[in-house]
């Protein structure tokens, strides 16, 4: 149940396609994972893997701490659950998620208890004799969930599970995998492209990008201290401001910044703070604050994003919906960076910035 | 078939009459009847004609040899003749085996072939090489290969094997038809298998790796899930190739015996006897051949909705 | 550089991949060689009865046991390939009847495969059967039924109807093939290109044409072929004046030189495999035949 995972220096290419490069990741026994990236980013194909059902071309996949490369997919028992299911559609619900049993030739009574044990778990249990296109899709999601665990895998493994579900549906099936996790104590690696999902459901990120890792930590470390600008866009932080860093201080357009942040980069520097970070209308002689003109107050139902302009910077901010009323587009309003919030990231990103993709 | 909870069907709008040509403001619709007009001159005319005039004249309605009234003399004395349920035997034992090989082992050479088929084009162009072949060659091809004097028999003489051509089995000419079935299988088992194939790469593999991370041993994957999965896709088919082999004329007529010949060949000697009287026999003949056909249809139509409506999940 | 990784170091046990494969790697080496082992053998199995007929061609005299003749000889090419032969007189009939039913049926099946595959309307299901059931009747009814009519109307021993025969099992199979492509289109792109302003000449030129393409050469494919391969068709209704192909080539057989029916063969099934070449691209991916539906 509780399997460590590491993932030594693992590559993958498909002749001249190379979804994975040189990733190398420990996944905690016990614990929730999520490898969190944007589509094509080589996350799938880390967990076949995992799975044992892609080979890496170089580099090793250890569970506690033994090799498995030369252990086929069958004997790895690290079910796997996909975003759409996949039932076997020739088979009842029962018969879908007693077929791990099945095949490891379980005795018919006993794999009957089990199989309906499971169901239970899984708040399916009077649709047992149901074919799969009878049910929903948060339902036959469900039931790939009790087909994966009837076997009592050492590891599971989800490849977008919420992908396919509406928004109420999905944080009910996130529970579920919660109460599952928790009370079984599994190891669960996690791949998704949603952002909420991997801060809700996970104890450990990984983000991944064009196959390698890119950080790796608590969700909110991702928030508040981003490894580069890229990771700091994809979790959403517009706030991006060049600059030259010395010590605590930075020169950037906007005059010189205190940082009081351990952030390890300096020289040529990116200064980026959260958006809910940015504070209104402060005193002055607070550090960190200058006048900016605003651009733009939407409203977005839970808080008002305004957007500011100075000295030909941008500044976005998230604001609570009664503080910003009285703001409109072209005031001068005084805005605040407290040093704090601030982290700075190194300068150089060879690759262009995309946009984050918002929840 | 009535909806029982399609959504596909429940979401049809209701559709006026489709052969009305002009809507309520006289201009000209875009009917759907009005663009299958060609496809339907062409085709239906001249086929209905085939058949609506073989079963006229096969009940009797002959001028050109003077029978004008209408009866059922011609079926009666076909079925009445031995020689045609001779026949007609022949011919479903044959459509069957073709049908039963080509799947069994279609369904094997596409697991076998299944690796390379995807990487290497020379081995994917080879392996289509028997499709487009006319019945013809794949006929003569098979009297070479499998004739008591054809390849294989001197490939058993050169390794002693046998010494004469009347030692090695007959393949072909057979009371089993043996040879008549090889042809058919080596033209429609890479036919079946290219089905297959289809059906593997896209839909297939990932329940395969499903069951694989369940602990499914290659057989088990095999036998629980890529088999079931492959069967319904296969099955229409499988009565296509029946249908085909049934009423085929140039393979039994160049691999066969002549007593009892295949259906088709039988009908063609009664057409072409000099005896004009056996003509609505030879119509009779042409229209069993075409309903036991036609019902091949209907079943292949229906194995195929299955399948279709199996797969909206 | 982007930020340092964290990532625990994980000082591992157990030792590193050896030098010598593990059983399991022997094993999947095995299963590698195995299954294109399997392939050989298939893709052999198949192209083998050919091999008798190519190597009778050039061959004099090869009779039991003889496996690789004992003389070869370019005689009976120089017979089958003749000016003055019939076999260039059949090859010529052969063409020409298959490029005609090829375009014929291709004209009719456009719209015919358009309708069945984009929309959904009452009776489909019937058509869908009247469309599948010419394919499959066995060639031999319709050549009974049709024949004295044919006599009757002229048509007997003409060009016309045999190209008509053909059709009736070619277009069917068109139609069905375009369907399968248009099921796969998206009317929508028409609608884009109305709104552009393109006349409906235009859009069928730059955005229907080009996308069914495929399909269309599949269906055309599959059309010439169905005709090429027609025999007793054209034995019954062709009366001894078009004499294709397949015709002459049975009549040859059973004349008894091996050497001759082997060339023949070779000259009747060397275009089948140009196309099959030239089409294979698109036949591969669009599937044969009935596939599409």
């Amino acid at each position: 149940m509780m399997t460590r995972v590491d993932l030594v220096g693992v590559t993958k290419h498909f002749g001249s396609v190379h979804p994975v490069e040189d990733f190398s990741l420990s996944i905690q026994p016990g614990r929730v994972t999520a490898l969190l990236g944007p589509s094509g980013s080589g996350k799938t194909t880390l967990l076949k893997m995992i799975a044992g059902v892609l080979r890496p071309t170089s580099g090793d996949i250890r569970f506690d701490g033994e090799s498995v490369l030369d252990l086929p997919a069958p004997e790895r028992d690290a079910p796997m659950v996909f975003h759409n299911a996949l039932l076997f559609p020739h088979l009842t619900v029962e018969d879908n998620v007693g077929f791990g049993l099945r095949v490891r030739k379980t005795r018919p009574a006993e794999r009957s208890r089990r199989v309906a044990e499971m169901l239970q778990l899984v708040g399916l249990q009077d649709l047992g004799t149901r074919r799969p296109k009878q049910l929903s899709g948060g339902q036959q999601q469900r039931v790939a969930l009790a087909r994966a665990l009837v076997v009592s895998p050492k590891l599971l493994l989800l490849d977008e599970p919420l992908a396919n579900l509406d928004p109420d549906l999905r944080s009910e099936m996130r529970e579920l995998l919660l109460n599952v996790q928790r009370s079984i104590g599994l190891t669960m690696v996690l791949v998704t492209h949603d952002q909420e999902d991997a801060i809700v459901i996970a104890d450990q990120v990984a983000l991944i990008r064009d196959g390698t890792l890119v950080q790796e930590g608590v969700a909110r470390e991702f928030f508040e201290r981003p490894a580069s600008a890229w990771v700091a866009m994809f979790f959403g932080a517009g706030n991006l401001i060049p600059g030259e860093r010395t010590n605590n201080e930075v020169v950037t357009p906007l005059g010189r910044l205190r940082v009081i942040s351990e952030s390890p980069a300096f020289g040529p520097v990116l200064v980026t703070i959260r958006p809910e970070a940015v504070v209104l209308d402060a005193v002055e002689g607070q550090p960190n604050s200058f006048q900016t003109r605003v651009i733009a107050a939407e409203f977005r139902g839970t808080h008002i994003r305004m957007q500011f302009t100075a000295a030909g910077v941008d500044l976005e901010a998230t604001i609570p919906v009664d503080e910003a009323k009285s703001y409109a587009v072209g005031d001068t309003v005084r805005i605040t960076l407290p040093p704090e919030k601030l982290w700075s990231l190194p300068a150089e990103e060879k690759r262009p910035l995309r946009p984050s993709p918002r929840t | 078939m009535s909806s029982s909870g399609n959504p596909r069907m429940l979401a049809e709008p209701r559709r006026s009459a489709p052969w009305r040509i002009s809507d309520r403001s006289g201009r000209i619709r875009d009917s759907a009847w009005l663009k299958l007009l060609p496809a339907l001159v062409v085709i239906v005319p001249l086929f209905a004609a085939a058949l609506m005039l073989a079963v006229i004249q096969s009940l009797g309605y002959f001028p050109l040899i003077g029978l004008r009234s209408f009866n059922v003399d011609a079926y009666r004395s076909l079925f009445g003749n031995d020689e045609f349920w001779q026949s007609l035997l022949l011919s479903i034992r044959i459509a069957f085996m073709a049908s039963l090989l080509s799947t069994v082992l279609g369904i094997a050479m596409a697991l076998g072939i299944r690796g390379i088929w995807r990487r290497s084009r020379r081995s994917a162009f080879l392996f289509q090489l028997s499709l487009p072949i006319p019945h013809v060659i794949g006929a003569l091809a098979i009297v070479h290969l499998l004739g008591q004097s054809g390849l294989i028999a001197r490939l058993g003489h050169s390794v002693r094997l046998i010494d004469t051509p009347s030692e090695f089995p007959a393949l072909v000419f057979d009371p089993y038809a043996l040879g008549i079935v090889a042809e058919f299988v080596w033209k429609d088992a890479p036919f079946i298998a290219i089905v297959v194939l289809g059906v593997l790469g896209t839909v297939a593999e990932n329940y395969e790796n499903v069951a694989a991370s369940l602990g499914a041993s290659w057989w088990q994957r095999l036998r629980h899930v890529t088999l079931p999965l492959l069967l319904p896709a296969v099955a229409p088919i499988s009565v296509i190739v029946f249908a085909f082999a049934f009423g085929s004329f140039e393979v039994p007529l160049l691999l066969g015996e002549s007593f009892p010949s295949a259906l088709p060949v039988l009908a063609y000697r009664l057409h072409t006897s000099v005896d004009l009287g056996l003509r609505p026999e030879a119509m009779a003949l042409a229209v069993v051949m075409s309903l036991v056909v036609m019902a091949s249809a209907l079943l292949y139509l229906v194995l195929v909705r299955r399948v279709r409506r199996g797969e909206q999940t | 550089m982007t930020a340092t990784q964290r990532m625990d170091r994980v000082p591992s046990p157990s030792p590193s991949p050896s030098s010598s494969p593990t059983p399991s790697r022997r094993r999947r080496h095995r299963e590698r060689a195995g299954s294109r082992l399997a392939a050989v053998l298939i893709v052999a199995i198949i192209v083998l009865p050919l091999v008798p007929l190519v190597i009778n061609s050039f061959a004099r005299g090869y009779v039991f046991p003889q496996l690789v003749p004992a003389e070869w000889s370019t005689r009976a090419w120089s017979i089958v390939l003749a000016t003055d032969g019939g076999t260039w007189r059949a090859l010529g009939w052969s063409m020409v009847v298959a490029t005609t039913v090829t375009a014929l049926a291709l004209l009719v099946a456009l719209p015919a495969g358009r309708v069945l595959g984009l929309r959904s309307f009452r009776g489909k299901r019937v058509l869908e059967f009247l469309v599948l059931t010419p394919l499959l009747v066995p060639a031999v009814a319709v050549a009974i039924g049709l024949d004295i009519t044919f006599i009757r109307l002229g048509l007997s021993g003409t060009f016309w109807g045999v190209v008509l025969v053909h059709l009736i099992p070619a277009a069917p199979y068109a139609v069905l093939i375009l369907a399968g492509a248009f099921a796969n289109y998206d009317a929508d792109f028409e609608a884009q290109a109305r709104t552009l302003g393109a006349s409906p000449l235009s859009v069928f030129r730059h955005v229907t044409l080009p996308a069914i393409m495929p399909g269309l050469i599949v269906a055309g494919f599959i059309a010439f072929i169905v005709s090429w391969s027609q025999y007793v068709l054209t034995l019954q209704i062709g009366g001894g004046k078009v004499l294709t192909l397949p015709v002459l080539l049975v009549s040859t057989a059973s004349g008894g030189d091996m050497a001759i029916t082997g060339a023949l063969t070779i000259v009747y099934a060397l275009p089948v495999v140009v196309l099959l070449v030239v089409a294979s691209r698109h036949v591969a991916r669009a599937g044969w035949g009935m596939t599409g539906t």
